[in-house]
């Protein structure tokens, strides 16, 4: 019975409808382009290509449950990139390495940004905006600008192996810590308490300050592994790679069902929206639209899908609130 | 507590902006080239040598110590007391402090590549006001500037760019282009010369789809390499504008083993394109020398403080056919960086 309730809630949930979405689109585009697109090989590439995002979409996705938002994560993945970049460098070093140093740096600029945030109370928007400039334009003048590249062997000679495993592994594997975090541990609850009804939750006895330390030092982390795949992807470390993609991640997670004012929002629902945005723009160019074309077809086919899902929800809910009624 | 910690952590921010304020400061004065310029005043008064200051984009990278090997052999060459100075970032209103600094100093002429052909044109036409000859380079039609100077000739650069491609893959099958954005002036008028000149003298090659705009983003041009090369099965060749473009495309060849099949050309620095010229997976690359840019500019400078005049026949020595249009002079001088040569450029 319990099973069954669970299942129809469900079938009439946002994440469901999103699904539908994007089964929708992948057949669209399978019809379309005769199959190309569902190639293995073709497959494998998307979600390569799209990890690095879909692993800093994961930690955007923690901010804006608990309530805020934060703009300034590639600034931070770009610092987070640089550093590890600079460690190769100078002295060789290894995978562990590169990515102990990139979260940890990542994990530190984000605390930053949560102390701000959680003793200043000012919209999260305007902090992390000027942490945002504070650290790009830091990074501007110490790098002036300048490409790192030339890594050592074991980073620059990419094998199909470790090119899955570097991308794709680390997005499955930061999806699923970020899953059992939310659902399985007191601090996931915490962070949807926060977002939900901040005043209440404090009255209840959560830390606000340890859930802001949390999420935001989650989502800097996650904007360094995400820029060290990039950086694993592209065989570069440039401050200008990142910067200005901050709306390509926030619509990964907004198309994924997350509430902009805080509590709602899910794990599979971003994994959804980081698929729905790559199979647009993979598809885009595997069905040959012209790309002076490609932004409006991109746009139309969101706020379509977005209209009749969001049609959809509605009619359900109306008819749910009906049903009580009558019972 | 919490009252305290705030105020700290405001301070903290207020310091680290005062920081970064003041630190321009110093970029914008640049202790040693402000001696220089002090010592020279001196000649230049007695009127042996002209003094002639070149405000780069910015110090400290490859590209612009390079730039500044161009002004010092001009210096040498030709006796004039040439220097270069610049922000320590690429920084438009610190380059204003700067040749404010410059005009003050009295300076025969300022060269400038500038950050923002806009922010600059005032403080330019406020030089050229007190009689300073002003030469820009990198920056076409300059408000403020007596002469602009580039290094290519966009029609001749897009052909020799175009030869090479269509020769390194044999006059046929189909090819890509990528530019920096679909909004780039100088990369689309390039590729509007492609698209017409292989059009004419290669009609087997077909462009498979319009240019896409990667140019500027590595990861995003190796995406779309990928994507590309599944689509189109005559795709072999990439024609990209924009540095990071042949860098993506080769990124994504050496990952496919397709090195050498496929023909990649395009704008790169050389030193970031060294391991894919030398694996093979970038064909050839273009630029244009900053070394020249630099020399031509104070060439121009020199020629200009001496009473003469700029005209169609006006040439510079070891560099190739100049136009000229308006204020502005066109040199076909590019560099083609192969991986044999890609080590002497230096940058």
């Amino acid at each position: 019975m319990n099973n069954k309730a669970a299942k129809n809630k469900f079938l009439k949930s946002y994440e469901f409808m999103l699904l539908c979405v994007v089964i929708i689109l992948v057949i669209i585009l399978a019809a379309a382009t005769g199959g190309k697109s569902i190639t293995p090989e073709n497959i494998l590439d998307m979600l390569t290509s799209y990890s690095a995002y879909g692993v800093i979409a994961v930690g955007c996705l923690f901010v804006i449950i608990s309530g805020g938002i934060d703009i300034s994560f590639m600034a931070v993945a770009a610092v987070a990139q640089y550093m590890a970049a600079l460690y190769m460098l100078n002295s060789g070093g290894n995978f562990v390495m590169i990515y102990l140093i990139s979260i940890v740096v990542g994990a530190g600029l984000g605390l930053i940004n949560a102390v701000l945030v959680n003793k200043l109370n000012v919209p999260t928007l305007i902090i992390t905006i000027a942490t945002m400039n504070i650290i790009y334009g830091l990074m501007m003048r110490f790098t002036s600008g300048v490409r790192l590249h030339g890594f050592p062997d074991w980073f620059s000679q990419k094998t199909e192996g470790s090119l899955l495993a570097v991308s794709v592994g680390t997005l499955i594997a930061v999806l699923f810590i970020a899953w059992f975090i939310l659902k399985k541990t007191k601090m996931g609850r915490k962070v949807y308490a926060v977002g939900g009804n901040m005043e209440a939750a404090k009255r209840c006895g959560v830390s606000v300050l340890a859930v802001h330390l949390f999420v935001y030092g989650f989502t800097g982390a996650t904007a360094g592994i995400g820029a060290l795949i990039k950086c694993y992807l592209s065989q570069q470390a440039s401050i200008e790679a990142l910067y200005g993609d901050e709306m390509d991640v926030l619509a990964m997670v907004v198309l994924g069902g997350v509430s902009l004012s805080g509590g709602k929002g899910s794990v599979f629902g971003t994994v959804l929206g980081i698929l729905l945005v790559a199979l647009l723009s993979n598809g885009m160019i595997l069905v040959g639209v012209s790309s002076y074309w490609k932004d409006l077809v991109i746009g139309a086919v969101i706020l379509i899908s977005f209209c009749i899902t969001g049609w959809r929800v509605l009619a359900s809910k109306k008819k749910e609130k009906m049903g009580g009624a009558a019972e | 507590m919490k009252k305290v910690l705030s105020l700290l952590i405001t301070l903290i921010m207020v310091l680290s902006l005062a920081a970064c304020s003041s630190g321009g400061n110093e970029g914008g004065g640049d202790a040693d080239t402000r001696e220089e310029g002090g010592s020279s005043e001196d000649s230049g008064d007695s009127g042996d040598q002209y003094e002639i200051a070149v405000v780069v984009k910015v110090v400290g990278i490859d590209y612009f110590s390079v730039f500044e090997e161009g002004v010092k052999k001009f210096a040498e060459d030709h006796n004039v007391n040439a220097y270069v100075t610049g922000p320590s970032t690429a920084d438009a209103a610190e380059q204003v402090n700067i040749i404010e600094d410059l005009i003050n100093s009295g300076v025969d002429a300022i060269c400038v590549v500038p950050n923002d052909a806009t922010v600059l044109e005032s403080v330019l036409q406020s030089a050229q006001d007190k009689g300073i000859v002003v030469v820009t380079t990198e920056s076409p039609g300059q408000v403020g500037a007596d002469y602009d100077v580039e290094m290519i000739i966009n029609d001749a650069f897009a052909e020799l760019v175009a030869e090479d491609a269509a020769k390194s893959c044999g006059g046929s099958g189909e090819y890509a282009l990528f530019v920096g954005s679909l909004t780039v002036p100088l990369h689309n008028a390039w590729a509007d010369h492609v698209e017409e000149y292989l059009a004419e003298k290669y009609p087997d090659m077909k462009l498979c789809t319009d240019r896409i705009a990667c140019g500027e983003d590595s990861a995003l041009a190796r995406e779309t390499t990928l994507d590309l090369l599944k689509t189109y099965d005559k795709l072999n060749c990439f024609i990209c504008f924009g540095s990071q473009g042949p860098i993506g495309a080769a990124e994504a060849l050496t990952e496919q083993k397709k090195v050498g099949e496929v023909t990649v050309v395009g704008n790169i620095i050389p030193s970031e394109g060294s391991t894919y010229l030398e694996s093979g997976a970038i064909t050839t690359g273009y630029l244009w020398n900053p070394a020249d840019s630099g020399y031509a500019s104070c060439y121009i400078a020199k020629h200009l403080l001496e009473g003469n005049e700029i005209d169609d026949s006006f040439t510079i020595e070891d560099m190739g056919d100049i136009s000229l249009e308006d204020k502005t002079l066109w040199i076909d001088n590019p560099i083609t960086i192969t991986a044999d040569n890609w080590e002497e450029f230096g940058f």
